[in-house]
């Protein structure tokens, strides 16, 4: 009998000890319970602020020597580099992904919490999130899916558009269409709930997502949206750098978080750091000597080498990919002479932007002819968003409007050639991600 | 032989107790059951009555039930015999106290009970067995001295020798992913402080909790197997005793020319290939001056014009003779020296006994500039208040404290092979490094500190120390409540300090690096972003256990044949750890002076070679960790008339490592086993046999694995984000709200046996483990954006044998006596969540894989060289192929070779012990079976590193007809890094590492019948270990043991002495 007291008492005083179970095995873990632990998630930089680079990988603005191509180890990297990107080659899919899992948790992880957080802070966590998700479906769509016009084809394959982080749910690949319109749509949702511009560079505002819509609907040839947002952002915040103040005797001339940053994203590339890569010789080329980012942008390093120095990350290996204020004109500018009645605007928007980067009193005149203006305008872009990863779509794009651009390499006595519209723009998808889930590869 | 003859004693009982039935003749026999000889002058204890017998026959009336006899004798361990009615004839066998063997009690750290009443699988190593060796770290005097346990020293490091010494399982592996370290109970409770903290001179017995039913009162902690550790205690009523033992190892010094490497020569004129082919312009060109080589930087000379052909081949010809293994044996090397001095005192009365200690080991490891001093002390004290109350109380104490240099040869950063390191006048000498000579030498502003490298300065100036504490205090009583029923109250309060410090002064290279690099100059002035001065790195640690048990113990015999023995408790631990670390900076060690820098803003580098860059928050860290354990736990054992014995036991565990929903689904872990003692029956009449006893157990027992958790988790950065200054944090593990506990579930068949005077005695276990819900890190879709999440995921099967079988071949003055210990263990993974894809990623990694060993070795299939070219050649499909691409890549699982397993299935010892008079010897050779290892050759990706290169590159293939000599590839340049992962996963670096070898010997001399009444005994010895193989099967000259070092185990000489008075 007195055993079995004994023995109750110990199991009511195990009941008891619910309290001193409760304790956290590791001050440093926590289970996502607070506000703060969803902004500190949110303020994770080298998830959210590290999207892929490999846009610019894959772009024709930097060229290796072939000592070089030879001394880079990873296999991955070499491919990318002869646009061979194979299914063992993960080259962005996993780490893209690997952002929108973290999204998705946010997004849970604040509707779970919802009655603990205020209304606003609610909606801005999540808006915050969604901005997040969108921008790695965009990289994604741009990297594993072919170009697209907005119009046809819209039933070819895009992404699976994993809005769940529960690991059990598969999701299929969804059509290019159906893929936009959810990056879209989450966008054009979440504008409302951020404030217009975030105190802080890497989160984003309404002045981000903006700016991001207007890439999103450019790359897929919507002109009249694209002109739009953009004009939205510029409207909201015109002013931009006068290069020719810029102190060029610094090694990175562009301060971090200059006053054109609307949202900083950045990422490395082992192709594209300093000491790796050179500027393509043609593209250099190129740059008046009125220009002030010839001499911002680069340093030359004898033999005609020329080398990158112009990140916005203010780094020589850490590249710029966020928008910018020089972005959202030069978006505008396109467009507008997509639309009807707004060459005008147009126009008088890219003397601002050309003042603003050639020395004082010597920008380019703005040509008559159509084609002219137009040709450049799209040199003018590629000239201002050198290694800031949008060569790539850009070229997606301009391809399907007929303009054939082809990149080619060299390496030792072989030539690699990217044609235009080839199935090759949509790259393979990692091996263990088709094994896993059964999802279509891209046809090759 | 000596005959037998009978002391028969007749004792005479009159009591109310018992119902005489009449008087009855029962011979008692008192020998040393190791010579047989006949002893006199014994107590013997009837029922708490002592009475003290010299020589004659008494008789025993016989009483009608049991009667619990005990036999003492001076110098011999207490023996306990049960006496019914049936019987005719009793025998004492009296073992020596200091080789109490099967006497001891069976320690769980719960309770101790007799190993005749045991169901479960259990070993115990006496003291005798625990002092046959030296080391200072109890752990490592288990190999080769028990079965089932299986030593890993495949990451022997000869920089860092004991950092293996813990890598051991009992009866293979229960965890996938977790550890598969035992647990380890000092005394009463679980020792979570690093085991080297325990002076083995401390320790009495060892007992090992193998199977269900002998660990599973430990429950979830006990999935891997308990270690039960008992210190020595004073024993009541015995007299004053003070031993002294002292001893000291010499281990010989690691040489490093047994490490494969081309000569510096060849190495050499492999640099001169790669500079014509243009592998290094990029080096040449790079705007950080990354270190060349001084042959590059001559060579490049020679490129630039500043150099003739002449002069080139002359200064390079001075390198080619210079192996810096030379200078690495000469200067930072030494024979190893170890010494321990130990000493004690023990002692009782009626009313209390007590067990004193001291210990001071010091160790001197073959690195120079490593010294640890252990200093041990221990107080432990019994009160014995009455017949029904005992207190214990113990405290230890432990002190560490020594200097740590790290920079051993293969630490860190490779060095070319040609570094000349000390120069002839045993000065330090610069080598290339960090930055290129010709940048260095190039720099003319003279407010920066010297920026060269001198590996032997590094270790002349080494200031780095480490000391830590701990203090542990038990305390326990127990109480009689009734004559069968005890209350027993147990806790122990322990707290542990570490301490850790590296001032690297301004000598040093990484302070004078950081300072030249934070340094800049504008027309002639110098801002220094580091301040000049020392940089102190610190750490520190702090941790507590507590635990607190109450336990109520029952004993009770009921009508004559029956007896029922339980306990029941209730346990709670809480363990807390914290530790941080900071760094001072132009740390004045003198004054303690140290300066504020600005961590947060880029600051530009020397030249721009490092681009801008912020101190941030390096060597800055804290953290703390929190375990608790609440457990209730019983057992209870039946016996039927001391032949039958079934055993259950039970536990149930809640812990805070997983949360609330894993706890709750957690059923309690039980065993059960039963036990029949058939020499007891009266159906067996073999006389000639002692002890014949089979015993079966079932149950279960867990792992706790902390590194997962159920909810999902985020984990903070220790600093912020770098530009924006914001609290960040990483998810650590996705939710998983079915996370359970490992189970791992042993059914175990056993066999005790012994013949008369144990002239063949030992045991034989077969058992089935299978262990489920493993956790395993299973790969998912990346898609989920987790390549790869922990979960319960896998199950294993294991099976095995451990055969331990002693026998005495000769006794009497000359005696020889032999151990065998043998031991299977095969676990097969039996269900493991995924699959991963290629093939390939078994070779380059020992992963589980269903249905395989759960350590299994794989390779490519080879098919030789090819005779054009020398390249390697495997097998797509059934075609030779060099397609290593395809090869890597396409070769499914089923079309790769499978070796076996990368673990020894089979391993033990056999050992001798001869003594004769005063002399004895004892040799242990110890055997591994039937497994397999990847042997190092040349890793052509490493070419062009300073890593050295093996000396398979010597003979690889270099003209047609060179494959028939050999298996090395030829080298092509640039290096194809298929073809090179190809050749390292083919099936020809693959060899078996199955060996016999000289484990150890050891000789000792005991000087008796010293005149001296104060000298009890005194004893010298000599030890030796790692004496060589008798056989092996590879016929590489690799020390299979530990593959990847070809140095090999030290061989080791240690000789001591022993006093007792």
């Amino acid at each position: 009998m007195k055993t079995y007291l004994i023995f109750l008492v110990a199991l009511m005083t195990f009941s008891g000890c619910g309290k001193f179970l409760e304790e956290k095995p590791r001050q440093k873990l926590a289970t996502i319970s607070t506000k703060e632990d969803l902004w500190a998630l949110l303020n994770n930089e080298n998830i959210f602020n590290a999207m892929s680079l490999v846009g610019e990988d894959l772009s024709d603005n930097y060229y290796l020597t072939d000592n070089t191509w030879n001394s880079i180890a990873n296999i991955s990297f070499r491919n990318k580099y002869t646009w061979d990107v194979t299914a063992n080659d993960d080259v962005a899919w996993s780490m893209l992904y690997h952002r929108v899992y973290y999204a998705n948790v946010v997004l849970e992880s604040a509707g779970a919490l919802r009655d603990k957080l205020s209304d606003s802070d609610y909606k801005e966590i999540v808006a915050t999130a969604k901005f997040y998700r969108s921008l790695s479906f965009f990289e994604l769509m741009t990297l594993f899916s072919l170009p697209y016009d907005g119009k046809s084809n819209a039933d070819r394959l895009g992404i699976p558009l994993r809005t769940s982080s529960d690991i059990n749910v598969k999701f299929k690949r969804s059509d290019i269409s159906a893929s936009y319109k959810q990056i879209i749509g989450d966008l054009e949702e979440c504008v409302e709930d951020l404030p217009l511009l975030s105190q802080i560079k890497t989160r984003p505002g309404k002045l981000a997502v903006w700016a991001l819509l207007a890439r999103v609907y450019l790359s897929i040839g919507q002109y009249t949206q694209a002109f739009e947002y953009s004009r939205l952002v510029i409207e909201q915040k015109p002013e931009l750098l006068d290069y020719s103040t810029v102190d060029e005797k610094k090694d990175n001339p562009f301060g971090r978080y200059n006053v054109e940053v609307i949202h900083a994203t950045s990422n490395y590339s082992q192709l594209l750091t300093r000491q790796n890569c050179y500027v393509d010789t043609l593209l250099y080329a190129g740059y008046g000597d009125d220009d002030c980012r010839k001499k911002l942008y680069f340093v030359k390093e004898g033999d005609n080498k020329v080398r990158f120095r112009g990140s916005y990350a203010q780094d020589n290996d850490i590249q710029f990919t966020g928008s910018t204020i020089g972005e959202m004109y030069l978006i505008l500018v396109e467009s507008s002479l997509k639309i009807s009645g707004k060459k005008d605007d147009g126009i008088k928007r890219l003397n601002y932007f050309l003042k603003s980067r050639y020395e004082t009193g010597k920008s380019p005149d703005i040509p008559y002819g159509e084609e002219e203006l137009r040709d450049l305008i799209l040199s003018e872009r590629r000239k201002e968003l050198v290694f800031r990863n949008r060569r790539y779509e850009d070229v997606k794009r301009l391809n399907l409007e007929g303009y054939n651009i082809t990149f080619t390499r060299k390496l030792a006595d072989r030539e690699y050639l990217l044609k235009p519209n080839a199935l090759a723009y949509a790259l393979l998808i990692p091996l263990e991600a088709i094994n896993y889930s059964g999802i279509i590869q891209n046809s090759r | 032989m000596e005959s037998i003859v009978k002391y028969v004693l007749c004792l005479c009982f009159c009591g109310a107790l018992f119902t005489v039935y009449g008087q009855q003749r029962v011979s008692l026999t008192v020998k040393d059951s190791l010579t047989g000889r006949l002893l006199e002058g014994y107590n013997i204890s009837i029922n708490g009555k002592t009475i003290k017998v010299n020589k004659g026959n008494i008789e025993l009336h016989s009483p009608d039930k049991p009667v619990e006899l005990i036999c003492t004798h001076v110098g011999y361990g207490r023996k306990k015999l049960f006496y019914h009615s049936s019987m005719r004839h009793l025998v004492f066998d009296m073992l020596p106290a200091e080789n109490q063997l099967e006497e001891v009690q069976i320690n769980t750290g719960y309770q101790k009970l007799s190993k005749e009443r045991q169901t479960g699988s259990f070993e115990v190593l006496s003291k005798g067995e625990i002092q046959r060796s030296v080391s200072s770290n109890i752990l490592t005097r288990l190999e080769d001295m028990t079965t089932a346990i299986s030593f890993d020293r495949r990451n022997y490091d000869i920089n860092n020798p004991n950092s293996s010494d813990g890598n051991l399982d009992i009866r293979g592996i229960s965890s996938i992913s977790g550890s598969n370290s035992p647990l380890i109970i000092v005394d009463n409770f679980p020792y979570e402080a690093g085991i080297e903290n325990i002076n083995p001179n401390d320790i009495e017995n060892i007992t090992i909790l193998k199977d269900a039913a002998a660990s599973s009162i430990w429950g979830a902690k006990a999935g891997n197997g308990v270690i039960v550790i008992t210190t020595k205690k004073g024993k009541k009523g015995s007299r004053e005793s003070l031993n002294f033992s002292s001893n000291l190892s010499i281990g010989a010094k690691p040489d490093l020319f047994k490490l494969k490497q081309i000569s510096s020569s060849e190495f050499i004129d492999m640099e001169i290939l790669l500079f014509d082919k243009g592998y290094y312009n990029n080096q040449i060109s790079n705007k950080k001056r990354p270190a060349l080589s001084p042959v590059i930087e001559l060579l490049q000379l020679r490129k630039e014009g500043k150099l003739n052909e002449a002069e080139l081949g002359e200064r390079i010809n001075t390198y080619r003779d210079i192996d810096s293994r030379r200078d690495y044996m000469d200067y930072f090397y030494r024979n190893s020296f170890d010494q321990r001095y130990a000493i004690d005192l023990s002692g009782g009365s009626d009313v209390a006994s007590h067990y004193v200690s001291l210990g001071v080991d010091r160790q001197n490891p073959a690195l120079r500039g490593n010294v640890t001093t252990r200093y041990t002390f221990n107080f432990s004290n019994e009160l014995y208040l009455g017949k029904k109350a005992t207190v214990q109380s113990r405290i230890s104490y432990t002190y560490h404290q020594g200097t740590d240099f790290n920079d051993g040869y293969g630490a860190g950063l490779p060095l070319y092979p040609y570094a000349k390191l000390v120069g002839e006048n045993g000065a330090p000498l610069a080598v290339n490094y960090g930055y290129s000579r010709r940048f260095l030498d190039g720099i003319t502003d003279s407010g920066l500190l010297d920026w060269k490298y001198r590996p032997y300065g590094e270790l002349q100036i080494n200031d780095q120390y480490q000391k830590s504490r701990q203090l542990l205090f038990d305390l326990g009583m127990t109480y009689k409540i009734t004559r069968w029923l005890g209350l027993e109250a147990r806790g122990q309060y322990g707290t542990s300090a570490g301490k850790q410090e590296k001032l690297n002064g301004t000598e040093s290279y990484f302070t004078r690096n950081l300072i030249n690099l934070y340094t800049t100059v504008k027309d002639g002035l110098y801002t220094y972003g580091v301040p000049k001065g020392g940089i102190l790195n610190r750490s520190e640690s702090e941790g507590q256990t507590k635990s607190f048990r109450i336990q109520l113990n029952q004993d009770k015999n009921f009508a004559e044949k029956h007896r029922l023995t339980s306990l029941m408790g209730f346990e709670v631990r809480s363990l807390t750890n914290s530790e941080d670390g900071t760094r001072l900076y132009c740390y004045e060690p003198e004054k303690m002076l140290f300066a504020s820098v600005d961590q947060i803003a880029l600051l530009p580098t020397y030249n721009n070679i490092g681009g801008t860059a912020s101190l941030g928050t390096d060597g800055f860290f804290r953290d703390r960790t929190v375990d608790r354990y609440v457990s209730i736990y019983g057992n209870v054992s039946y016996s039927y008339r001391t032949k039958i014995d079934i055993y259950f036991s039970s536990r149930k565990d809640a812990s805070n490592l997983f949360g609330a929903t894993t706890n709750g689904r957690w059923s309690p872990l039980w065993s059960t086993g039963m036990a029949w003692n058939i020499h007891r029956e009266n159906f067996f009449k073999a006389d000639w046999i002692k002890l014949l006893k089979v015993r079966g157990s079932f149950g279960y027992s867990g792992n706790v694995n902390r590194n997962t958790s159920a909810y999902s988790t985020i984990e903070y950065a220790s600093y912020l984000t770098p530009y924006t200054s914001l609290p960040f944090a990483m998810i650590v593990n996705p939710p998983n709200p079915s996370l359970r506990w490992e189970r791992v579930k042993t059914t175990n068949i056993g066999l005790d046996f012994a013949t008369k005077d144990n002239r063949i005695s030992g045991s034989l276990d077969y058992y089935l483990k299978n262990a489920y819900d493993l956790l395993g890190s299973s790969p998912l879709d990346p898609t989920t954006g987790i390549s790869e999440m922990t979960i319960n995921s896998a199950n294993t099967k294991g099976k095995g044998l451990d055969l331990n079988l002693r026998s005495r071949n000769l006794i009497g003055d000359f005696s020889w006596n032999t151990a065998l210990l043998l031991s299977f263990n095969k676990v097969v993974v039996s269900k493991y969540m995924q699959a991963v894809k290629p093939a390939m990623s078994y070779i380059q990694q020992i992963k589980p894989i269903e249905g395989q060993l759960a350590y299994a070795v794989f390779s490519y299939k080879w098919a030789g060289l090819n005779p054009e070219n020398g390249n390697p050649m495997g097998y797509v499909g059934h075609e030779k192929s060099e397609d290593w691409k395809n090869i890597i890549q396409k070769t499914e699982l089923n079309e790769l070779v499978l070796h076996g397993s990368a673990r020894p299935l089979w391993f033990g010892s056999v050992r001798n012990d001869w003594s004769y008079k005063n002399i004895q010897v004892s040799a242990n050779i110890g055997f591994r079976f039937r497994y397999y290892f990847r042997k190092p050759t040349v890793n052509y990706a490493q070419i062009g590193t300073w890593n050295p290169v093996h000396a398979d590159f010597s003979t690889r293939w270099q003209h047609p007809g060179d494959e028939i000599l050999t298996d090395i590839p030829s080298f092509t340049y640039p290096n194809n890094s298929y073809r090179n992962n190809f050749f390292n996963g083919a099936a020809v670096n693959v060899m078996r590492g199955d060996h016999i070898r000289l484990a150890d010997l050891r000789l000792a001399y005991e000087l008796k019948g010293i005149k001296s009444k104060r000298i009890q005994s005194l004893s010298v010895f000599l030890y030796m270990t790692n004496l060589g193989f008798i056989w092996r099967a590879n016929n590489a000259g690799i020390d299979p043991m530990t593959p990847q070092n070809e140095i090999g185990l030290p061989k080791t000489v240690s000789m001591g002495v022993n006093v007792k008075l």
